[in-house]
């Protein structure tokens, strides 16, 4: 097991729709999904290098399978996103989230690409 | 990949770009048959495009199509209705991003291969999804497209005109089409799950606006209004009926308006293309470039421009 697969860090996320705080651990860089324990609100949150997070948002809808819980969210193969995905798919990955990147998701998706961690 | 009128046009006006497109269709060739025939050759199949005829494979289009790249690029010749192959081709090299960007396609169809061949059966469109998109959203078939939507002349109409994008599938055509010209566009697609894809894809660029998504099969076109311009992109052997489609196509034309076709063709690279197509979905093998032309000729239409390269047809057409 790598150095960074050993870190990992507590981290107060506060729901955007009923402002509840929950403390999760996370452990590796990357897009993560979360659904608040209170309220059910779907969130994304894209963590940096350090774990730090560099995005939380509330979305419609997630493909978390592990409700109210921190889960990452990753494409099973990037070679397979097509040109019409791909500037979306490199934003993300810099930590960047487009506007309408919830439409993004969706395509990635709805191609069978996007899948969540166990 | 030989030098046509389109390429030693493109010489002239952007010798860089020639030499790029020519190195991408090389290494797309090269890569997809070396990678066939190895497939074959590891599931001793090689033997049986020897000894049996084409006709005899459970599908015969794709015995007849892959026997016929073999022969296109060299390494094997018709004795009758059976191959002979003269010799197996060596690992290439690939260093253009539009081809790396199509190997996991490229793999997939050898990897299938050797069953297809021997029982008919092809991928399922749903459950290879992420494939046959890939197949149609390669930034190799984007370089097409938007060659023939320069080409074609798409970018002159203006912000008021309207172009109908004829099954977009996978939506490249859709966003090369937002990217390049100023028109409105009218996607007209029956699948329901393709749809999603290009709301989806046509909000994530910001275009909704411009965008009208009409749920119809070509075949079955009635817009509200005549368009100025159809754009069909790699659209005639993926529909059941191509004839009727072009006369639909006809009917919801202005009488100014114009067709924009690309289209792969049964020659040279197209016969690769040809092959991947029919795999994912597409109901025949491609058309050759003279039945392409014939057809839109039968449909009323006067073909006003013609180029492309061996395999690869850019066309316009206007109502006579």
């Amino acid at each position: 097991m790598s150095h960074a697969a050993l870190r990992s860090k507590s981290l107060k996320l506060t729901c955007t729709k009923c402002h509840e705080d929950s403390v999760v651990s996370i452990s590796s860089e990357g897009m993560h999904a979360f659904v608040c324990p209170f309220c059910g609100q779907p969130h994304l949150i894209l963590v940096d290098a350090n774990l730090g997070i560099r995005d939380f948002r509330p979305v419609s809808s997630l493909p978390v399978r592990k409700p109210f819980e921190i889960a990452k969210v990753k494409v099973k193969d990037e070679s397979l996103i097509p040109v019409t995905l791909k500037p979306f798919w490199e934003m993300v990955k810099r930590g960047v989230l487009p506007p309408n990147f919830e439409e993004g998701f969706a395509a990635l998706e709805a191609l069978g690409l996007l899948e969540v961690e166990d | 990949m030989p030098i046509t009128p389109f390429l030693l046009a493109k010489f002239f006006s952007d010798p860089k770009e020639a030499m790029r497109l020519l190195r991408i269709a090389s290494e797309f060739e090269n890569y997809s048959v070396w990678r066939m025939y190895s497939a074959l050759q590891e599931s001793q199949l090689l033997r049986q495009l020897q000894e049996k005829p084409w006709w005899e494979f459970p599908d015969k289009d794709l015995a007849r199509n892959l026997g016929d790249i073999f022969v296109y690029k060299g390494y094997a010749a018709w004795k009758g209705d059976a191959l002979v192959f003269k010799s197996s081709p060596a690992r290439p090299t690939v260093s253009t991003s539009e081809v790396a960007d199509l190997i996991p396609v490229i793999d997939k169809v050898a990897q299938m291969l050797p069953r297809a061949l021997l029982t008919g059966e092809k991928p399922s469109l749903i459950e290879d999804r992420a494939y046959y998109s890939k197949l149609l959203g390669s930034a190799a078939h984007k370089v097409l497209t938007d060659i023939t939507i320069e080409v074609t002349g798409l970018p002159t109409l203006s912000e008021s005109a309207v172009i109908v994008d004829l099954l977009p599938r996978a939506g490249l055509s859709t966003l090369s089409l937002l990217e390049r010209t100023r028109a409105r566009i009218v996607a007209v697609e029956p699948l329901p799950q393709n749809i999603e894809l290009i709301k989806n894809l046509v909000k994530l660029v910001g275009q909704q606006e411009r965008v009208v998504i009409v749920q119809s099969s070509p075949e079955a076109m009635k817009l509200p209004e005549k368009v100025n311009a159809v754009f069909a992109s790699s659209v005639m052997h993926w529909v059941s009926n191509p004839h009727l489609v072009l006369t639909r196509v006809r009917e919801n034309l202005r009488e100014d308006g114009f067709l924009a076709v690309y289209q792969p063709c049964y020659e040279g690279g197209g016969l690769i293309l040809s092959l991947f197509h029919y795999f994912f979905g597409a109901v025949r093998v491609v058309p050759k470039s003279s039945e392409v032309q014939e057809l839109i000729r039968q449909a009323g239409f006067k073909i006003t421009k013609a180029t492309g390269s061996r395999g690869f047809l850019a066309l316009r057409a206007e109502p006579q």
